[in-house]
C-alpha cells in the first residue's frame, strides 16, 4: 500500500476533522497479497479521507476531489467493504466492521463532493508560504507573436471580446488577412456552437494548422461566407494550391451527424480541398476503453493471459494509436506537403484539442520545453475551451455521460512521445503525471472551468493559486535529466513511425500506486539522484576553489608579512568591508575566471544592500586589538566541509525512511545535501542555506540536520562573532595590503 | 548496437584469385608459402587436417610411381629370363615397394606438423587452384600483379619431393642389390627409374590439377581396363576355363598383378566418395544486385557472392571504398522468397516483371534481423535462393560436420589477453565453495567422459561420497547425469542440484548408492530438502512407462516433491516463433496484443521467473537444499538453476560472475547448444531439438535487469550480444553441444572463445552498467503478470528507430561520468584545503612566536 500526499501538503495548515469522522479497526485488502491485511483508523476531513495504521508507519491520504467513486460492496463475515476508487487510478478497499459505519461514511463520501463550482477544492486550498497568488499573466498574443502572428497573411480580430460569436473561443480570434466581419459571423452560424474556422498553429514554412467544429451542413445545406472562409485560408499558403480538411471521427460517425443536420464538407461546394477522415472514436468509447483498462490493472493475480487479453479487449492503446496517427498526419501535411490543414471532430474541442496540440508538439521544439508545453496547453486546450469541469467531473452535478478521459489521452500520447524521444522533451514522466492529476484535482484554478468565460466568471485568477506557479517553483522535480536541447531529435520535427509494437503500456501511470509490481530500482530516479548530487558536488567544489585560493594568498601574505613591517591598518577598515560582499556578488562568475576576480576584489562594482549584517570594521577593530590573530579557523572551514555530503547514500538502499514511511519506486526520494540520508518529503526542508555551497541557493535538508545547521549557524555568528569572518578578512586585508604598496 | 554483419569498411579486396594481404602487409601480392589467401584477401595459415580424398591423391601418386616401376622390372624379365629368378624378382619388386613406402613416409614427416604422419593442408576448391600463375591479375590495364604461390600447399610439393625421395632411396637400395647379387643388369631398372621419375615430375607439375581431380575415375578405369588387359593376355589361346584358371594361379605373378588391379580399384571407389563436397549446393556464385537492403538501409547495385560459409555483400560506398557485408549460413533462418519456387508455377509468372520489376527475396536472420535481396532476372532470384536454402539446411543440418563451420577458419584478429578457454576451470570455482564449506572435493571419476558424456571431466562431488557410489548412481540416472552441485548459499548453506531424472521405470527400480548420494548434499539433516521435477506429474508419470520417473517418497524419505512444469523443446520453439511472427508483422490487421498473447512467450518468461523464485525462496527462506531435474537435466532445469543463482548470489550479477554462471550452468552442464539453437524466431524446425531455452534465460535475465536496474554490474547490451553469439558466432563457446564435443573436434585449439573476445577492455566496457551498485541482498522480483513485460531491445531492435535509445544511453554515461569526475575533485579539493590550512596555522603560529618574543625582547 502507498501513501500518497500531495507535493506541497504542509504540516502548517489546520486540519479540520470533522465530527465523528473516526471509523477504527479498518481493514485494508492487498491486492496482491490476500493473507496480509492492514488494519488501520479511517479519519476524514474536510478535504481528505485519510487512513493510519497504527504504528503511524503508513498514511493514505485521498482528497475528496479526487475521490471518483465509493461503492458499497456486499457484506462478507469480515465486515462491510468500501471501495474507493479516486481520478488518479487508485483502488482501496477498506472493510469496516460495523456496517453502520460504512453506511454513514459512504454517505458522507459522497455529500463531500463539491456540488456546484463555487464549493470546489481550489478555493479552500492553502497552499505553503513559497507559492503565492500571482497568475503568470498569459497572453494568447504573445503566442501568437512568438508564431510570426499577425503578419501579412493573418490579422488578430476582436469581434469575439464579449464572447459573443463564439463563447467558448477566446476572445481574440486570428483569421486570414483577407476575412470580412460578415464572413466570420456568417461561418460561426453555420459551423456547430459558433466555433467557427481559426489559426491555431503557424509553421515556418507558411503552412497552418486551424480549427473549428462541424459544419451545420446536414446533406445539401451550403454557406457562402464558410466557404469564402475556407478559401481564403487557403490561400493565405502560397506553397500549396490544395489544403486539407480532416476530421478525426470515423466516417461512420459523420454520416451519421449527416443525418441530425450536422455532418461535414461536401466537397461539390468547397473547391480545392481534400477530405480526409481520421478515425477517432468519440468520448463515450473512450470512457468504456479506459474502464477496461482500469479493470485490467485491477485484477487479482491473473494469469498473463487474462492480462494481456484484458488489455487487448480495451483497445486502449489502439485508440492511443489513432490519436497519435492523426496527429503524425498533421504534421506530415504540414511540414512535407507543406499543406494548410483544417481540423475538425463534431464540436472542436476534444479529438480537435488532441490533434492539433499533438501535431504542434511534433512540429515545434519549443512546445517540447516545460514553458512551450504550458504555452500549448493554455492555447489548445484552455483557450479554445476543452470541457475540463465537464471531462474530468468536478463537480456531483457534472453528467457522468460527459466524462471521458480526452486529456488523459493527450497526455498518453507526449508520454509515448517522450519514450521515443527521450532526449527530445525538457519534461519528465512526473511532470506528466501530474499534469493530469491536476487536471482533476481542482487544487489549482487552472482546470476548473469549461473555457475562458467561465474561468472568467468564477474569478479563479483572484482566488486561486496557479498550477503553473507550482510548476515552477517545484521546477527542478520536473526535468528531464536527459533533455538535450542540441540534440537531432529535440530540433527537429518529429515524424516517428508508428505500429502497433511501437507503443507501451504506461505502467507508472496506471499501475502507479502498486508499488510491489513496479520495478524496484528505476533508472529515472536513480538519474534524479545523480543529477542533484552533481548539482550539489558543483556548487561546493566551487566554495573550495575560493577557500583555497583564499588561503593561498593568506599564506603569501603571512610570507610578506614577515618581512614587512605593519601597514597602517586603519586605512583599510572601509576598503574591507566592501570587498565581502562584492565577491558574494561574483557568485555567478565561472570558477576560473573568478581567480582574476578576486585579485582585484576592490574594484569591482558591489551593491551596498548586499552588506552583511554583522558590521566588518567592528570585527576588525576587535582583532585589530588583538594583533595578529588571524589565523583562518579550522573551525569554519570544518563547518563548512561537514555541511555538504561528499557521498550519498545510494538509491536504492534503504526500504524506509526514518520517519518509517516506506519507500516505494512512485516516490521522490530526496538526499539531505548535509548528511547524504535518503528521506521522504515530509521528512526535508527546502529552505536551508548550507555554509558549504558557494552560491547562496536553497538547499533541500534533513530536518536533524537543518536544526544542527541552524544551531551552529547561530553559535558562529553570536557567540564568536570575530571567527566567523576571521579568515576572510585576513585574506582580504592581506590582497589590501599588495594593493596599497601598489598604489604606494 | 553492433550489427550483426561482420562490416569491413577499410579492407577492401585483391584483385585477382589469389593475390592475398599477408600479415603487417598493406600492399596485395603473393601469400608466404604454407598460407593461402581466404574470402577476406587475407593470406591465412594452412591447417586443416589431412582429408582421406588428398591423402589419396599423394597415394596414387606413389602407386603411380610404383608401377612405373613394376612395369620396368617386369619387362627386365623378358628380357633376361635365365638369370632374373622369381626369387630375385620378388626381392626387387619389395625393393620398389619398400623405397616408395619409405619415400612416402618421409614426405608425411618433412611437411608440418614436422614429425608427425600426417600434414597440415589448405583445402583444394577449384581446378585453378593448382594454376595460380594464370591468374596474375593486371591492375589498371598496366601492372601485372604476380601472384603464383604454392596455393594447393602442400599437394604440389609434396609430390615433388615424394619423387626424391623415392628416387634418391632408390639410388641408396638398388646399388646395394646389385652389388649382393652380382647381376649388373638390374641396374637397368635404375637408368629406367631415373628416366620416368623427371617425366613423372613434368606431367605432375604439368597436369596436376587435371590428376587431382579426375584420379578415383582414372584410377578406377585404369583398373578394370588393365584387368581385362591382363587376363586376355593370360587367356591368350587357351580355349579352356580350366586350364586358363591354372594358368591364372600357377603364376604368382599374376596373382600380385590381379591384388593390385583390385587394391587400385578400391582405392580409386574410396577417393570418389571422398569426392563429393558441398559446392554442388552453390548454384550460381555471383549474383549483381539492384538493392540490397535491411530495416535501416538499402545498398543499391550490390554484388552478391555465395561462398561456403557466408553470403559477401560488396557494395560501393559514396567515398568510392568498397563495404562488405558478411552473413553467415549459420545466422540464416529462413529464406522466404517473393516468387513462387516451384517450375511448374513459373510459367504462370509474368514474362516481366509487373509490379516492382524485382523479385525480391526476403533473409531471416537468427539474430532476428530481416533483409531482402531485390534481385532482376527470376532465374538468377530462384537459384540464388535455391543455393541459399540448401546450404542452410546443409549447416545446420546434423550431419554436418562441425569442424566445416565458421568459428573453425575464423582467424583471431585481437590479442586475447585472458584466454577465455581457461578462465572458468573447475578449480576455481572449486576454491570459492571451499572458503563456504569443506565438506567437497573433486573427483576425476568422469575421466576421458567415462560415465557421462555431457558433464565435464573434472566434478565437485560431497567429500563423503566414492567414486564408486558416483558410477553407480550414475548408471541409475538418465545419461549418466548424477546428481551435482550447482551451488552452495553462503548464509544457510543450503545447496541447489542438479541431474537427470532416475531411471525408475514401471517397476520402480531403486539404487540405494543415488539415495545415500542425495542425502549426503542434505546439508540441514533436520529439515527436508525439496525435489524439484521441471515437468508436470501426468509427464513424469508417461516417464516413467518408458524407463524414467521421478523419486519416489519411500525411498527418498528426506526429501519433498514438487512439479513445476516448464515447457520446452516444440512447445517453447513454436511460441518463440509466434512471437517474432508478431513481432515483425506491421500490418494492422491482427492487435499485436492479441498477437502477443497468443504466442504465450510471456507465459513461458512467468514461469521460469517464478520457479526460480521458489527455488530461491526454499534456499534463502526455508535453509533447506532443492535437488531439480527435468527428464534429461539440460534443459529446463539449468535455466532455473542458473536463474535462481542470479537471485541468491550478487556474484553472478557480475558480468565476471555472469560469464561464469554461463559457462558452469550452461556450457560445462551439456546444454546441447548447436542442437537448441539452429533455429531462431522463423525458421521451420528440421529435427525437433531447437528450443530457444538459452533465450528465455536471456529473457528472464533481462526482466531482473529491468526490476533491479542498479543491481546487476552489466547492462542489457551483454545480454543481447549473448543471444547473437548463440545462435550466430564466429567464437567457438557455443558451438558444440557439451565438452566431449568440443576435446574431440580439439575446439581449444582451433576456435577462439567468447570469453576472450568479451573480456577485452575496449569491449568490456561497453556493457559496463553505469549505475551499478553491488546489492549484496536476494533479489526478490515481481512476477506479477503486470510485471513481467516485452524485451523490446531485443526482439524489436531492427524495427525500430534506436538512435534515440543510444542518445540516451550516451547520456547516462555523461551523468554518472561528471558524478564521479566531480566527487574525486571534490575530494582533491578537500585535502587541498586542509593542507593549505595546516599550513597557515603553522606559519601564523611562527610569526606569532616571532612577535612574542620580539615583545619579550
Amino acid at each position: 500500500m502507498v501513501a500518497y500526499f500531495w507535493f506541497n501538503f504542509s504540516y502548517n495548515n489546520e486540519i479540520r476533522i470533522l465530527d465523528d469522522a473516526k471509523v477504527q479497526n479498518v481493514r485494508v485488502v492487498d491486492r496482491f497479497n490476500n493473507r496480509q491485511h492492514i488494519i488501520g483508523t479511517i479519519y476524514l476531513t474536510d478535504k481528505h479521507l485519510i487512513f493510519v495504521d497504527p504504528e503511524g508507519k503508513r498514511e493514505t491520504w485521498i482528497l475528496h476531489s479526487l475521490i471518483l467513486s465509493a461503492d458499497k460492496l456486499p457484506t462478507t463475515q469480515q465486515g462491510c467493504p468500501l471501495r474507493v476508487r479516486t481520478k488518479h487510478f487508485f483502488s482501496i478497499e477498506f472493510i469496516i466492521p460495523k456496517e453502520r459505519d460504512c453506511v454513514e461514511l459512504h454517505a458522507t463520501l459522497n455529500q463531500l463532493k463539491a456540488e456546484s463550482h463555487e464549493k470546489l477544492y481550489c478555493y479552500l486550498y492553502q497552499a505553503p508560504n513559497y507559492l503565492e497568488k500571482i497568475w503568470d499573466p498569459f497572453l494568447l498574443a504573445t503566442e501568437y507573436m512568438r508564431m510570426g502572428v499577425p503578419n501579412r497573411d493573418w490579422k488578430v480580430e476582436d469581434s469575439n471580446s464579449n464572447f459573443d460569436m463564439c463563447d467558448t473561443y477566446p476572445p481574440i480570434i486570428y483569421v486570414p488577412m483577407s476575412t470580412t466581419k460578415q464572413m466570420l459571423i456568417g461561418s460561426s452560424k453555420f459551423r456547430s456552437r459558433g466555433r467557427l474556422p481559426v489559426l491555431t498553429y503557424l509553421h515556418p514554412n507558411g503552412a497552418s494548422i486551424t480549427r473549428c467544429s462541424q459544419p451545420l451542413s446536414g446533406f445539401s445545406a451550403r454557406c457562402l461566407e464558410d466557404e469564402q472562409l475556407l478559401q481564403s485560408i487557403l490561400k493565405t499558403n502560397s506553397h500549396s494550391s490544395t489544403m486539407y480538411i480532416i476530421d478525426t471521427r470515423p466516417r461512420i460517425n459523420a454520416v451519421a451527424n449527416r443525418a441530425a443536420g450536422k455532418g461535414y464538407e461536401n466537397e461539390d461546394y468547397y473547391s480545392n480541398i481534400q477530405f480526409k477522415f481520421c478515425p477517432i472514436e468519440n468520448i463515450h468509447v473512450m470512457r468504456g476503453s479506459l474502464q477496461k483498462v482500469l479493470d485490467a490493472c485491477e485484477m487479482k493475480n491473473p494469469s498473463m493471459n487474462q492480462y494481456l487479453n484484458a488489455l487487448d479487449s480495451s483497445s486502449w492503446l489502439q485508440h492511443i494509436k489513432a490519436v497519435l496517427d492523426a496527429a503524425i498526419f498533421i504534421a506530415r501535411a504540414i511540414d512535407i506537403e507543406k499543406k494548410n490543414v483544417l481540423v475538425h471532430c463534431s464540436d472542436g474541442w476534444d479529438r480537435t484539442a488532441q490533434c492539433c496540440s499533438l501535431s504542434s508538439l511534433l512540429l515545434c521544439p519549443y512546445y517540447r520545453s516545460i514553458h512551450g508545453f504550458r504555452m500549448l496547453i493554455e492555447k489548445e486546450w484552455l483557450s479554445f475551451g476543452h470541457k475540463f469541469s465537464d471531462r474530468c467531473g468536478h463537480t456531483r452535478t457534472s453528467d457522468n455521460k460527459e466524462q471521458s478521459p480526452v486529456f488523459l489521452q493527450f497526455v498518453e500520447v507526449v508520454w509515448q512521445l517522450t519514450q521515443i524521444y527521450p532526449t527530445a522533451f525538457e519534461f519528465n514522466e512526473r511532470f506528466l503525471i501530474s499534469l493530469h492529476d491536476h487536471s482533476h484535482s481542482c487544487q489549482y484554478g487552472n482546470f476548473v472551468g469549461n473555457c475562458e468565460k467561465d474561468r472568467l466568471d468564477l474569478g479563479v485568477k483572484e482566488r486561486t493559486y496557479s498550477y503553473w506557479n507550482y510548476i515552477l517553483q517545484n521546477v527542478n522535480d520536473f526535468k528531464n535529466p536527459l533533455f538535450r536541447p542540441q540534440s537531432t531529435y529535440a530540433s527537429e520535427v518529429l515524424l516517428p513511425t508508428i505500429h502497433s509494437q511501437t507503443l507501451k503500456f504506461w505502467m507508472n501511470m496506471y499501475h502507479r500506486f502498486d508499488g510491489s509490481i513496479l520495478p524496484k530500482e528505476n533508472i529515472p530516479n536513480t538519474l534524479t539522484h545523480l543529477i542533484d548530487h552533481t548539482a550539489a558536488l558543483n556548487d561546493h567544489a566551487r566554495l573550495l576553489e575560493k577557500r583555497i585560493r583564499e588561503l593561498r594568498t593568506i599564506l603569501e601574505n603571512v610570507n610578506e608579512q614577515t618581512n614587512h613591517s605593519t601597514t597602517s591598518l586603519p586605512e583599510q577598515d572601509g576598503n574591507l568591508s566592501e570587498t565581502e560582499p562584492s565577491q558574494t556578488a561574483n557568485k555567478n562568475l565561472p570558477p576560473l575566471s573568478l581567480s582574476s576576480d578576486v585579485e582585484s576584489g576592490i574594484n569591482s562594482d558591489y551593491s551596498p544592500s548586499d552588506r552583511t549584517s554583522v558590521s566588518p570594521p567592528l570585527n576588525l577593530q576587535h582583532q585589530l586589538s588583538g594583533e595578529i590573530n588571524d589565523i583562518p579557523t579550522i573551525e569554519r572551514i570544518a563547518f563548512e566541509l561537514n555541511s555538504i555530503a561528499l557521498d550519498w547514500r545510494s538509491y536504492q538502499a534503504p526500504l524506509h525512511c526514518t520517519c518509517s514511511l516506506p519507500f516505494d519506486s512512485a516516490q521522490r526520494k530526496y538526499n539531505c545535501w548535509r548528511c547524504g540520508e535518503n528521506f521522504c518529503i515530509r521528512c526535508i526542508e527546502h529552505g536551508v542555506r548550507l555554509p558549504g555551497l558557494y552560491s547562496n541557493s536553497l538547499a533541500p535538508v534533513c530536518k536533524t540536520c537543518a536544526r544542527s545547521i541552524k544551531s551552529s549557524l547561530s553559535m558562529f555568528e553570536n557567540s564568536t562573532p570575530n571567527k566567523s569572518n576571521d579568515q576572510k578578512q585576513t585574506e582580504m586585508k592581506s590582497s589590501l595590503s599588495i594593493n596599497d604598496e601598489n598604489k604606494i | 548496437m553492433s550489427r550483426n554483419f561482420l562490416e569491413k569498411s577499410k579492407i577492401y579486396l585483391c584483385p585477382g584469385k589469389y593475390c592475398g594481404y599477408q600479415n603487417n602487409s598493406t600492399n596485395c601480392g603473393a601469400c608466404q608459402r604454407g598460407y593461402r589467401v581466404n574470402t577476406e584477401s587475407i593470406c591465412q595459415l594452412c591447417h586443416e587436417t589431412l582429408s582421406l580424398y588428398n591423402f589419396m591423391y599423394i597415394v596414387f601418386m606413389a602407386l603411380l610411381a610404383l608401377s612405373f616401376h613394376w612395369y620396368f622390372i617386369n619387362r627386365l624379365q623378358k628380357k633376361k629370363q635365365r638369370e632374373f629368378t622369381l626369387v630375385k624378382q620378388t626381392i626387387l619388386y619389395f625393393l620398389s615397394i619398400l623405397e616408395i613406402l619409405l619415400a612416402f613416409i618421409f614426405t608425411l614427416l618433412t611437411f608440418p606438423p614436422i614429425g608427425k604422419l600426417t600434414m597440415n593442408v589448405c583445402q583444394v576448391k577449384l581446378l585453378s587452384d593448382f594454376y595460380p600463375m594464370f591468374h596474375n591479375p593486371i591492375v589498371n590495364y598496366r601492372k601485372k600483379l604476380r601472384c603464383s604461390y604454392e596455393v594447393v600447399y602442400p599437394l604440389q610439393s609434396a609430390i615433388f619431393v615424394l619423387y626424391t625421395y623415392a628416387s634418391l632411396i632408390m639410388l641408396l637400395l638398388r646399388p646395394l642389390f646389385v652389388s649382393i647379387i652380382h647381376q649388373k643388369f638390374i641396374s637397368a631398372s635404375i637408368y629406367s627409374a631415373l628416366h620416368f621419375y623427371p617425366c613423372l615430375l613434368i606431367l605432375h607439375a604439368l597436369c596436376g590439377g587435371f590428376i587431382y581431380f579426375s584420379f578415383p575415375i582414372l584410377t578406377i578405369t585404369s583398373a578394370i581396363f588393365l584387368n581385362a588387359i591382363h587376363f586376355t593376355l593370360i587367356a591368350n589361346g587357351e580355349n579352356n576355363w580350366i586350364s586358363f584358371i591354372r594358368k591364372l594361379c600357377g603364376n604368382i605373378q599374376n596373382w600380385i598383378i590381379y591384388l593390385v588391379h583390385v587394391i587400385l580399384l578400391l582405392c580409386g571407389l574410396i577417393s570418389l566418395t571422398q569426392f563429393e563436397d558441398e559446392y554442388h549446393l552453390i548454384l550460381l556464385p555471383t549474383v549483381f544486385l539492384p538493392v540490397f537492403r535491411d530495416h535501416l538501409q538499402s545498398y543499391p547495385e550490390s554484388i552478391v557472392n555465395v561462398t561456403l560459409h557466408n553470403v559477401i555483400i560488396t557494395h560501393k560506398q559514396s567515398d568510392g571504398n568498397y563495404k562488405e557485408l558478411w552473413i553467415f549460413y549459420t545466422n540464416m533462418d529462413a529464406i522466404q522468397p517473393k516468387f513462387p519456387m516451384k517450375t511448374e508455377f513459373r510459367s504462370q509468372l509474368p514474362l516481366s516483371p509487373s509490379m516492382s520489376s524485382t523479385y525480391t527475396i526476403i533473409v531471416r536472420l537468427k539474430t532476428l534481423e530481416t533483409c531482402y535481396f531485390d534481385v532482376s532476372v527470376l532465374d538468377d532470384a530462384i537459384k540464388l535462393a535455391e543455393s541459399l536454402d540448401a546450404l542452410i539446411t546443409y549447416t545446420d543440418g546434423l550431419n554436418c560436420d562441425v569442424t566445416f563451420l565458421f568459428p573453425f577458419c575464423f582467424p583471431r584478429d585481437f590479442e586475447v589477453i585472458q584466454d577465455g578457454w581457461t578462465a572458468f576451470s573447475v578449480e576455481s570455482e572449486f576454491s570459492r565453495l571451499q572458503a563456504i564449506s569443506d565438506e567437497w572435493r573433486i573427483s576425476d571419476v568422469n575421466k576421458n567422459f567415462a560415465i557421462c558424456e555431457t558433464y565435464p571431466e573434472r566434478l565437485v562431488v560431497p567429500k563423503s561420497i566414492t567414486d564408486e557410489y558416483l558410477k553407480r548412481s550414475a548408471q541409475f540416472r538418465s545419461h549418466g547425469r548424477f546428481p551435482l552441485l550447482c551451488y552452495l548459499h553462503k548464509s544457510s548453506k543450503s545447496c541447489i542440484i542438479r541431474c537427470a531424472q532416475p531411471l525408475i521405470g514401471s517397476s520402480v527400480r531403486r539404487c540405494k548408492e543415488d539415495e545415500g548420494l542425495v542425502n549426503a548434499m542434505l546439508t540441514q539433516r533436520h529439515k527436508k530438502g525439496w525435489i524439484l521435477d521441471t515437468r508436470h506429474a501426468n509427464v513424469v508419470k508417461s516417464a516413467q512407462n518408458k524407463g524414467g520417473g521421478c523419486e519416489p517418497d519411500q525411498h527418498y524419505a528426506l526429501w519433498k516433491r514438487l512439479h513445476r512444469h516448464l515447457d520446452k523443446h516444440t512447445v517453447l520453439q513454436e511460441s518463440f516463433t509466434k512471437l517474432m511472427d508478431a513481432c515483425i508483422d506491421q500490418s494492422e490487421k491482427d492487435r499485436w496484443l492479441s498477437k502477443l498473447d497468443n504466442s504465450n512467450w510471456l507465459l513461458h518468461v512467468k514461469e521460469a521467473l517464478t520457479t526460480a523464485c521458489i527455488v530461491a525462496q526454499t534456499i534463502d527462506c526455508e535453509e533447506t537444499s532443492v535437488l531439480i531435474h527435468g527428464s534429461d537435466g539440460w534443459d529446463t532445469t539449468l535455466l532455473v538453476t542458473s536463474l535462481a543463482q542470479i537471485l541468491l548470489d550478487p556474484d553472478c550479477r557480475t558480468i565476471t560472475g555472469f560469464e561464469a554462471l554461463i559457462e558452469r550452468e550452461w556450457i560445462q552442464a551439456g546444454h546441447p547448444f548447436r542442437l537448441r539453437c539452429s533455429r531462431s524466431g522463423f525458421g521451420r524446425s528440421t529435427h525437433g531439438q531447437e528450443s530457444p531455452l538459452f533465450t528465455l534465460f536471456l529473457d528472464c535475465t533481462w526482466q531482473l535487469l529491468q526490476q533491479f536496474a542498479c543491481s546487476f554490474e552489466f547492462n542489457d547490451t551483454l545480454l543481447i550480444e549473448l543471444f547473437q553469439h548463440a545462435y550466430s558466432s564466429k567464437f567457438g563457446t557455443f558451438i558444440f553441444n557439451n565438452e566431449k564435443e568440443k576435446l574431440k573436434y580439439n575446439g581449444i585449439k582451433h576456435t577462439v572463445s567468447l570469453w576472450s573476445y568479451f573480456n577485452r577492455p575496449e569491449i568490456l566496457h561497453t556493457f559496463l552498467n553505469p549505475f551499478y551498485e553491488p546489492n549484496l541482498s536476494v533479489l526478490w522480483p515481481s512476477v506479477a503478470a503486470q510485471s513481467i513485460i516485452l524485451w523490446r531491445s531485443l526482439y524489436l531492435r531492427f524495427y525500430e528507430n534506436q538512435i534515440p535509445q543510444r542518445e540516451v544511453w550516451d547520456e547516462y554515461l555523461l551523468i554518472k561520468g561528471k558524478e564521479i569526475q566531480l566527487r574525486s575533485y571534490v575530494n582533491k579539493l578537500r585535502q587541498e584545503l586542509l593542507e593549505l590550512e595546516r599550513k597557515c596555522t603553522e606559519k601564523t603560529n611562527m610569526i606569532k612566536t616571532e612577535k612574542d618574543s620580539v615583545v619579550t625582547i
